[in-house]
């Protein structure tokens, strides 16, 4: 397996220093110092509640955002080595595919145009090969030829995000950051779009990075999980370590917090709910972040950060006591 | 199971009057809630899930309209009621907590006097009666710095807190039915456990009723005593939790229940269900669902399936299960 996108100590901290006068400048540290590697063809999932970093760390990686500190090597380059044409023609390798696919799209353009503009700023098409290719990524993400001339507006929120995804292949990307994109949807259409993205994935050898707010968007996507709180990544490892035995507490926590479909696990939950609420972050708690809604916190945590180590072979976690015990959901 | 029933809803058609025409976002719908149970809502958007609990509460916007049915509750029809009796009601015996709690917190006045308000009203005692109150029932709902959180303005707290604090304001004046429409769906999953779990110490207490409104069959499990399932502005599945889960009968439930991610389960795929939900003004014809369903049959296009008894307390919609009704 080789590794596609590495990501090293990458950081973003946003000035948010009200009024000029002030000396001192406050900061949101958004993105905290995170590492992380994602292997050609596999999926990535990042899941952690809203403010975490989840969707700066997608950005950071597409260029959107400019970093503060750290490096991220996509195959095998440190994408800040790159002059502006050179960023340009890697970036086409990595697309993206968004939460609300409606403001992602055009409204005043047609779905042949939207799906075509990528096409047409990369690649020199005739206009009858760039028809033939419109429709055939039109046939590979399920949308009916016939749509070809309607309006975004026209289309449901499963069919516009088809349309996203259409346009998201078209220049037979390596890498795709999906930033939520089933959370706006309904069960039902959630589960047509993530079928339709491994079907995808398997023909067109792509990897993803797919961020979601919680866990059951990620399990049937995903290959490893990286789990976020404010800023930094405190557990990442494979789907079957993360689901059967978290290594950290607020994985434990997140698991637990899940509603499971089926009444008659109720109260047979052994899991923990997490008290207290996410601390903003421009007041990140000393020591480990996670300490004040840690059930398992000791002096050492209040005081020191622990650091993001393997504990185990690919099994990544930060914190200074991993639980020996952890309880996970998925049954034996 | 015996109890007494504090609200029943009969055939309830509420349709809204728009310029594309006629509406017809409820169509039909019947189901009890007995005292001190909880009935979930379930179904996609646009299934009338909402509609539903707006018709009951008498919240309304002018385009819609209680076509026919009727709403009883404790042996009342409330459809028949003046505007200030509804109103009247709604301050005593029904509340409501709304998805975004943002929306319906005055952001001009803090949280205790929101409160302070309300408590004045329904439970007629003087200013600082009313402030003890307050606090009691900030800390009741689990807010640790009450002092501080009654002198604040909603806009300042998190979406977690604002929460507790529409659920403090909805149980102030002891409600018979509180209505929770997606009451959860904003928040994150650690905040919204902490919320679950609050809703449920409180109505072991104080035996409210409560219709839940939800997408997520997770909660569904986690709360609910009775389910009804929606889709297109119909009922077509309502029996009690347990069965739900185990013997859906509903294809339409059957496939929601497929498509739904377990975490718990080792399964490596994802059912699907073809197509979408109808365009609410071009509802198909027969069964709304035959256009999606994977066991449809000729009868099914054309002739509509009456919500049939197929067991006690499991009824269904669909046409498969007509004959041994
Ligand atoms: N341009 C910006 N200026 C200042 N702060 C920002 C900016 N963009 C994001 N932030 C802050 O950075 C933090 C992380 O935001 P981000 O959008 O990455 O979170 P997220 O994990 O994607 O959350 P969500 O689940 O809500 O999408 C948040 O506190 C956010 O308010
Ligand atoms: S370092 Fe301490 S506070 Fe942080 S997660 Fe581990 S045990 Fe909890
Ligand atoms: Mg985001």
């Amino acid at each position: 397996m080789t590794v596609i996108l590495s990501v090293r100590g990458l950081k973003k901290y946003f000035d948010v220093t009200e009024g000029w006068w002030k000396k001192e400048k406050q900061y949101l540290k958004a993105v905290d110092h995170i590492s992380f590697d994602v292997n050609h063809g596999e999926t990535l999932g990042i899941v952690g509640e809203s403010g975490c970093g989840k969707s700066t760390t997608g950005n950071l990686i597409m260029q959107l955002l400019e970093k503060t500190e750290g490096e991220i090597i996509f195959q095998g380059v440190d994408l800040s080595t790159l002059s502006k044409q050179q960023l340009r023609k890697k970036r086409a390798e990595m697309q993206m595919i968004f939460q609300d696919p409606f403001s992602s799209l055009n409204p005043r353009m047609k779905v042949f145009d939207i799906i075509a503009e990528p096409l047409l700023t990369h690649l020199n098409l005739s206009s009858e090969k760039l028809k033939e290719e419109v429709l055939s990524l039109m046939d590979q993400v399920g949308l009916d030829r016939s749509y070809i001339h309607r309006y975004p507006h026209e289309f449901s929120g499963g069919q516009r995000q088809r349309i996203g995804i259409a346009r998201a292949i078209a220049l037979q990307p390596k890498l795709i950051i999906c930033d939520e994109p089933v959370s706006a949807l309904d069960v039902s259409i959630q589960s047509q779009i993530l079928n339709l993205m491994s079907k995808l994935q398997k023909e067109l050898r792509l990897t993803f990075i797919f961020i979601a707010h919680g866990l059951p968007a990620v399990k049937y996507i995903s290959d490893k999980i990286a789990v976020m709180y404010l800023g930094k990544i405190v557990e990442l490892t494979t789907k079957e370590k993360l689901f059967s035995k978290p290594l950290h507490p607020y994985t434990e926590g997140l698991l637990s917090a899940v509603p499971l479909p089926d009444p008659m696990l109720r109260n047979k939950k052994d899991g923990v709910i997490l008290e207290g609420d996410i601390p903003s972050p421009t007041n990140i708690p000393s020591g480990c972040r996670f300490h004040p809604r840690c059930p398992h916190a000791q002096e050492k945590c209040k005081n020191e950060e622990p650091t993001f180590i393997a504990h185990e072979e690919e099994h990544y976690v930060a914190c200074h006591f991993p639980l020996k015990e952890g309880v996970g959901v998925l049954e034996k | 199971m015996g109890r007494e029933s504090l609200l029943e809803v009969r055939n309830l058609k509420t349709y809204f009057y728009t310029e594309d025409g006629v509406i017809p976002s409820v169509d039909g719908v019947s189901f009890t809630i007995k005292k001190g149970e909880t009935v979930a809502v379930v179904g996609e958007s646009g299934s009338g899930k909402s509609v539903t609990s707006l018709s009951i509460m008498g919240l309304l916007d002018a385009a819609g309209k209680i076509e026919s049915g009727t709403i009883i509750f404790e042996g009342n029809d409330i459809t028949k009621l003046s505007k200030k009796d509804r109103r009247k009601l709604r301050g005593n015996e029904m509340a409501m907590i709304f998805q975004e709690p943002l929306t319906s917190l005055n952001p001009l006045f803090t949280v205790g006097n929101q409160i302070s308000e309300a408590i004045k009203i329904h439970q007629k005692v003087d200013k600082k009666e009313a402030k003890k109150r307050s606090i009691e029932i900030l800390k009741k709902v689990g807010i640790a710095r009450a002092e501080k959180v009654y002198h604040s303005y909603p806009h300042l707290l998190s979406g977690g807190m604002r929460q507790r604090v529409m659920i403090a304001i909805a149980l102030s004046c002891n409600p018979k039915l509180l209505i929770a429409d997606e009451p959860t769906t904003a928040l994150d999953v650690t905040i919204q456990a902490q919320i679950l779990q609050l809703m449920k110490e409180l109505i072991k207490d104080k035996q409210t009723s409560i219709l839940f409104i939800t997408h997520d069959l997770g909660v569904v499990a986690e709360m609910a005593d009775q389910v009804i399932v929606m889709y297109a502005g119909q009922v077509v599945e309502y029996t009690d939790v347990f069965t739900l889960f185990k013997e859906a009968a509903h294809p339409y439930t059957k496939s929601l229940l497929a498509s739904t991610p377990k975490i718990h389960e080792q399964t490596e795929k994802l059912q699907v269900i073809e197509g979408t939900v109808p365009n609410p003004n071009a509802m198909p014809s027969g069964c709304r669902f035959h256009t999606r369903c994977p066991y449809v049959m000729e009868k099914c296009m054309n002739n509509e399936p009456v919500l049939t008894n197929i067991h006690t307390r499991h009824q269904v919609k669909c046409w498969l299960y007509e004959e041994e009704g």
